[in-house]
């Protein structure tokens, strides 16, 4: 058995670390003949060496087919191609909306260029502060949402579902086809505001900036509540969706309950660490502020359970179609939802 | 540092070139066939994306390797469940010889394949490093992000237990090797 302590000398400076070295190949000749000298008078050591050298070539044989297979087309694009999961820590954070997009030098937004073809940086706080001022919801572009192929059944994982109602899954956009690849990017703040701002770069010629920003609200939600007939119905929206929650609760459980599902839907958003060292604040978590109406402003008789059901979250995308992705399994609760078509 | 359009179409010419050992440690990495150019394809991502930070210093090999084993780490082994296949028995389990069964191996290379399965993941883990990818004890420091004594450590465990299965192997089947 070699020794075990790699720095206790063995054999006229020879040492177990060099033993180790010499089954690696990694020995200068003088000093291999050393350990072979030293091997020669230990033959249960030469063995167990040897036994050792014979694994490193089997291992060798075995991995080796590997590298001689021809490399797939998917990995030789994956050089010439934005990364791909990127974005999702800032989509998980809250939907993003691609807001504007600054050309600098180029001429693709001719009103912001000067009679140089560069914009000054007055001209691009200008910019930005606008784009801070500008809502969101006008900018909204709803074919985002349906640009997303449901690739996730949603009878069996409608979490999953919902995640990509949320994430988006977006992919920091591929500009390359135009002839722009992504050099930078950056956190960009004016005031309260955030974006991160992607810079790309034409081959020969000048930037484009593009700028995201979330639109996640960092007040927090009205919650519209109503207690009727020992149902509570709550409902509130809340970064990307709408929230119904509705069960056989008083109503300050009903409010406790709500905030737990606020609490645990902002948990998606905890990793808000980009790769590239750009962070996105995530908007905090506050008690929100309770609306009592009398009776049912809707009047949607659907929406009134005549049953006790336990609670169930509810969550509505921006179609305003109802998805049921919170409810605990075995509990039906379809029959006293409205539809969600 | 700033790269220009030429050093960084240098760099992905690099990073291509080693795109097979990429796959082959992949492979020495990741039982499950179909994910490991997933595991490649995250290590390219992630290189395209940092290339600015290769210092150039040592070879990118060493670099990407470095690269691919975080990324592994990270994000292939934080599954705490394993997987398990319909026959109750873990895919952790399953040697990964069986994963490639259009290669000709060797009755010794699937023993060892086979034994080297039942090795302590981070032993094994620089044992491939050493023994396959022919990396220096430090190189495998650097990329396992660890010293090189816990290198050597590791190495030499592997190698003990390593010897111990194949023989134990040949207790229990019977074969007699001839050396």
């Amino acid at each position: 058995m070699i020794k075990k302590d790699s720095d206790v000398k063995i054999f006229n400076g020879i040492k177990e670390r060099d033993i180790h070295a010499y089954i690696d190949g990694h020995l200068d000749p003088a000093r291999a003949r050393l350990v072979e000298a030293y091997l020669e008078r230990h033959p249960e050591i030469a063995t167990e060496v040897r036994d050792y050298v014979e694994y490193n070539q089997l291992l060798k044989q075995a991995y080796t087919p590997t590298e001689e297979e021809e490399v797939p087309a998917r990995l030789v694009s994956a050089l010439n191609r934005p990364v791909r999961n990127y974005w999702q820590p800032v989509m998980k954070a809250a939907a993003v909306v691609a807001l504007c997009a600054l050309s600098v030098g180029v001429g693709r937004i001719s009103a912001y260029q000067e009679q140089d073809g560069a914009p000054s940086d007055d001209m691009v706080n200008r910019f930005i502060q606008q784009i801070a001022n500008n809502n969101a919801d006008s900018l909204y572009n709803t074919a985002s949402m349906d640009r997303l192929e449901l690739d996730t059944n949603i009878e069996t994982d409608p979490l999953n579902w919902l995640t990509q109602k949320i994430a988006l899954e977006m992919q920091a956009p591929d500009l390359s086809s135009a002839g722009y690849m992504m050099t930078g990017r950056r956190l960009v703040t004016r005031g309260t505001q955030e974006f991160v701002e992607l810079t790309y770069k034409e081959q020969g010629g000048g930037d484009v900036k593009l700028y995201l920003k979330t639109r996640w609200d960092k007040n927090p939600p009205t919650i519209e509540f109503v207690h009727q007939n020992g149902q509570s119905f709550a409902s509130w929206q809340e970064g990307p969706l709408v929230y119904a929650l509705t069960g056989s609760l008083s109503e300050q459980n009903a409010m406790r309950i709500a905030n737990l599902v606020r609490g645990s839907m902002s948990k998606i958003s905890d990793k808000n660490q980009l790769a590239g060292d750009i962070i996105v604040e995530q908007a905090p978590v506050m008690p929100a502020q309770p609306v009592v109406r009398e009776g049912f402003v809707s009047g949607d008789d659907a929406f009134l359970p005549q049953v006790n059901v336990p609670v169930a979250p509810m969550a509505m995308d921006r179609q305003g179609r109802f998805v049921a992705p919170l409810r605990p399994k075995n509990i039906d609760v379809d029959e006293h939802m409205p539809s969600a078509h | 540092m700033i790269f220009g359009k030429r050093d960084r179409e240098d760099i992905h010419w690099m990073i291509a070139q080693e795109i097979p050992a990429l796959r082959r440690y992949a492979f020495v990495l990741m039982r499950k066939e179909e994910k490991r150019d997933d595991l490649v394809q995250d290590t390219l991502e992630r290189a395209i994306n940092k290339s600015h930070t290769w210092r150039r210093e040592g070879s990118i090999k060493s670099w990407l390797y470095r690269i691919q084993y975080s990324v592994f780490i990270n994000k292939y082994c934080k599954s705490p469940v394993k997987e398990v296949s319909a026959d109750g028995i873990s895919d952790d389990l399953t040697p990964m010889v069986s994963e490639n069964p259009s290669q000709e191996l060797t009755v010794e290379c699937k023993r060892v394949l086979s034994a080297i399965e039942k090795l302590k993941p981070r032993h094994r883990e620089a044992l491939l490093l050493v023994a396959v990818e022919g990396a220096t004890y430090d190189q495998a420091a650097s990329v396992m992000n660890i010293p090189i004594g816990t290198v050597r450590s590791r190495l030499v465990r592997a190698r003990e237990d390593l010897r111990t299965e194949m023989n134990q192997d040949v207790k229990v089947s019977g074969l007699r090797i001839e050396k």
